[in-house]
């Protein structure tokens, strides 16, 4: 049968049918409507039209520019060690030994595990009495720490022990938050893990045996084979991780206070003061949806970013 | 057969979706009351209902249980967004300001009102403080549904070894950390104590804050001029109190949770916390002593403050259901179901009436101290009713409490700084 050149074109549009439905109707037209609600004095109906003034309280909102701040703490705190301990760890699990099979199960487990699960699981981890953390640091002779209880930046925490004296703003994300931090990168290791074996295994063997015959040793032959070929997985998991790590909210929302975001706010996260905002006080669904586009923006841009600055320097194959 | 196997899974979806359709038997009102109680509050709810539901053939109440107040708030908020909210609901103050203004409820005393057989004899029978609660300039929005006050719960085995007398438990907050002093031990004596006199968890806090803040005249609010009043030199007195309890008098230290303080008493750590009067329900599966329930001490003048919500009617509803909803609320609320409820939970009844009912004479020969602690709702002060205090108990909470608690500000300072936000937020709304 000879399918007409129209029918063809339409043919596939027709398969994605049932995708793209849902993702319009649940993610762009919401994203379409929270921009609607953003220009308005919205609580729980539509009130008068403010065009920017959401916008504009926002960038007078202390908390708002708090919350981002221990979001990029978050950030710059979750990435860079996720990206590196995982390629670490898919590269000592991309060997021949034996029982590989459980260790990458290992690894990959906290992955599969509910976040709500874990975060219940740290929270008692962390437990100022009665924590496995600070029995460990007990065994090595170290006091007990707060963790979650414990607003002090960590840069002050570590020069304080050494008895220098730092000022509060270069104290750095509080212990609560860099306890936060501990337990995302432990919980989103294995994911990124199995992305990298899979890169890892993508690289062709040949090119391992030629650089042997040609005397490179271990860490040359990373750096001038598994480093470049391995770029694009790496950049996928460059620009994943940091999408995901702006959106944190599970953990806080479980982990942390009561009051939620606490010690003293330092937990605070955007999608969390978003929440907040919109959902748990005041219901103030036009201030929300103003964060939730500011939240958007800057994910947009950075992402954007990423791919003008980093993306050149991956080698597609 | 296996090729037709799709269609009839399709077929099967479509025919059962249409048995999820709305099935009404004729003559029956179908009203649905969203709520969040839980755990043994619910069993007693959820008891109460069923009974309602067979003594009125024409009604059925539908109770959906929504797990925490957090989740209620969130569901009915976007349920009214939606325009598909319940018919009735549990409500806390400072939701019930924005659901009025939202122009998304019934005032109640449209219903009393046109109900000949409730008239003021009926209303004067409730406590006045709970009246006053649900009243917003000058009309009865919302009924009080289920109402709580603080209560101390102590160790009596403790206090008798620290050669306390059980049965005078503290009466003031110096006798408080008096008592406190005696009952803190180090009993192995490693130079932290395994005995502790009492325990806190920011919440708890709070709530005891807000109490003090009352007993020696103080005020949270001032709803005429828009301004916060915790600030002053009361509640600075007050939080420093709190905070020395801990830092100078080494007689309490902080949870981590919002109900370990609860746990630990019942492990036999503690030995005085101020919890709420329906916490004696939730321990008591932990608990492997009958602990002392008293009122909480006191400062100048007695004054306590009152918790728990108030249920209101939605107007998306029709009259049919107003009516089953006023009937429902009433007998709810009368002194034989408020007797019951109070029984099963230990919320305080609603009517002055049901203290002197059998149910609930039983239940304060069982519990010694209950009565009392009860008693307190003579003196109770509501919650403040307005839309700004719910951002205004966080800031009191983070900024003021857990703050000085912690020992990251002063007490004056944080108070200071939750004031001035909360004031903020006071000349923003009404």
């Amino acid at each position: 049968m000879k399918v007409s050149g129209y029918r063809k074109r339409l043919s596939p549009l027709f398969y994605l049918l049932p995708a793209l439905v849902i993702i319009i109707a649940f993610r762009l037209l919401p994203i379409l409507y929270s921009f609607f609600v953003s220009f308005f004095e919205w609580k729980l109906k539509r009130g008068a039209f403010v065009g920017l003034g959401q916008y504009k309280t926002l960038l007078h909102d202390p908390i708002f520019w708090k919350s981002l701040l221990n979001t990029a703490y978050f950030v710059l705190g979750t990435v860079p060690t996720s990206l590196l301990l995982s390629l670490f760890f898919a590269v000592l699990l991309n060997q021949r030994i034996r029982a590989m099979g459980a260790y990458r199960t290992t690894f990959f487990l906290p992955v599969i595990t509910s976040l709500v699960a874990v975060s219940m699981v740290w929270k008692w981890i962390y437990h100022p009495r009665l924590g496995l953390a600070n029995f460990l640091l007990g065994l090595i002779g170290i006091k007990p720490l707060g963790w979650l209880n414990e607003p002090t930046g960590i840069f002050k925490l570590t020069a304080n022990s050494i008895g220098l004296s730092i000022p509060n703003w270069l104290g750095g994300p509080s212990l609560a938050l860099v306890a936060i931090i501990i337990m995302s990168v432990w919980k989103g290791l294995g994911y990124n893990i199995v992305l990298f074996l899979a890169g890892l295994q993508n690289i062709p063997k040949q090119l391992y045996e030629a650089a042997r015959i040609d005397g490179a040793g271990p860490f040359r032959s990373f750096r001038r084979i598994t480093w470049p070929l391995l770029s694009p997985t790496t950049f996928y998991v460059l620009l994943m991780t940091t999408i995901v790590s702006f959106q944190v909210f599970t953990q806080i929302y479980l982990m942390t206070g009561p009051p939620v975001g606490g010690p003293q706010g330092t937990t605070k996260v955007i999608v969390y003061y978003l929440f907040e905002k919109g959902f748990d006080a005041g219901f103030d669904r036009g201030y929300a949806s103003a964060i939730a586009l500011v939240l958007f923006s800057i994910i947009l841009s950075l992402t954007l970013l990423q791919r003008k600055l980093v993306e050149r320097k991956v080698h597609y194959g | 057969m296996l090729k037709r196997l799709p269609y009839l899974l399709i077929l099967l979806t479509v025919l059962s979706l249409i048995g999820c359709g709305k099935r009404q038997e004729k003559g029956k009102t179908e009203i649905t009351f969203w709520h969040a109680m839980g755990g043994p509050l619910g069993k007693t709810l959820n008891g109460l209902i069923e009974k309602f539901n067979q003594a009125n053939p024409d009604v059925r109440i539908k109770a959906v249980s929504m797990g925490t107040y957090t989740a209620l708030s969130q569901k009915i908020m976007a349920s009214v967004s939606a325009g598909n909210p319940p018919t009735i609901a549990q409500v806390y103050e400072n939701w019930t300001i924005g659901l009025i203004e939202g122009g998304a409820l019934v005032p109640l005393q449209e219903l009393m009102d046109e109900d000949p057989s409730f008239g003021p004899e009926e209303l004067a029978d409730f406590f006045p403080v709970f009246l006053k609660g649900n009243t917003y300039q000058d009309t009865l929005w919302t009924f009080p549904f289920n109402k709580g006050l603080p209560a101390l719960y102590y160790n009596r085995e403790m206090f008798r070894e620290a050669g306390l007398d059980p049965n005078t438990p503290p009466r003031t907050w110096l006798e408080f950390l008096n008592y406190a002093q005696k009952l803190t031990k180090d009993k192995d004596g490693d130079g932290t104590p395994d005995q502790w006199g009492t325990a806190f968890s920011i919440p708890t806090c709070m709530a005891i804050f807000q109490s003090m803040l009352l007993q020696n005249g103080g005020r949270i609010l001032d709803l005429r001029k828009r301004e916060a009043l915790f600030a002053s030199p009361i509640g600075i007195d007050a939080l420093e109190f709190l905070v020395d309890l801990v830092k100078r008098y080494k007689v309490a230290y902080i949870t981590s949770g919002a109900y370990e303080h609860q746990t630990d008493f019942a492990a036999g750590r503690v030995a005085m916390i101020q919890g709420h009067i329906v916490s004696l329900t939730y321990m008591k599966p932990q608990l492997t002593f009958s602990p002392g329930i008293a009122p909480i001490p006191q400062g100048k003048k007695k004054a306590v403050m009152v918790t728990g919500t108030n249920i209101a009617v939605f107007k998306s509803s029709t009259p049919a259901q107003r009516k089953a909803a006023w009937k429902f609320i009433k007998w709810f609320t009368d002194t034989p179901q408020t007797a019951q409820w109070s029984k099963g939970t230990n919320y305080v009844p609603v009517r002055r009436s049901a203290l002197q009912t059998p149910a609930l004479g039983e239940r304060f020969q069982e519990i010694p101290g209950l009565r009392e602690t009860m008693m307190q709702i003579e003196y109770a002060v509501g919650q403040p009713k307005c839309a700004a205090w719910f951002e205004g108990r966080r800031y009191l909470e983070e900024d003021a409490i857990e703050g000085a608690m912690r020992g990251y500000v002063s007490a004056e300072k944080g108070l200071k700084k939750a004031a001035k936000k909360l004031n903020r937020e006071l000349q923003k709304k009404k």
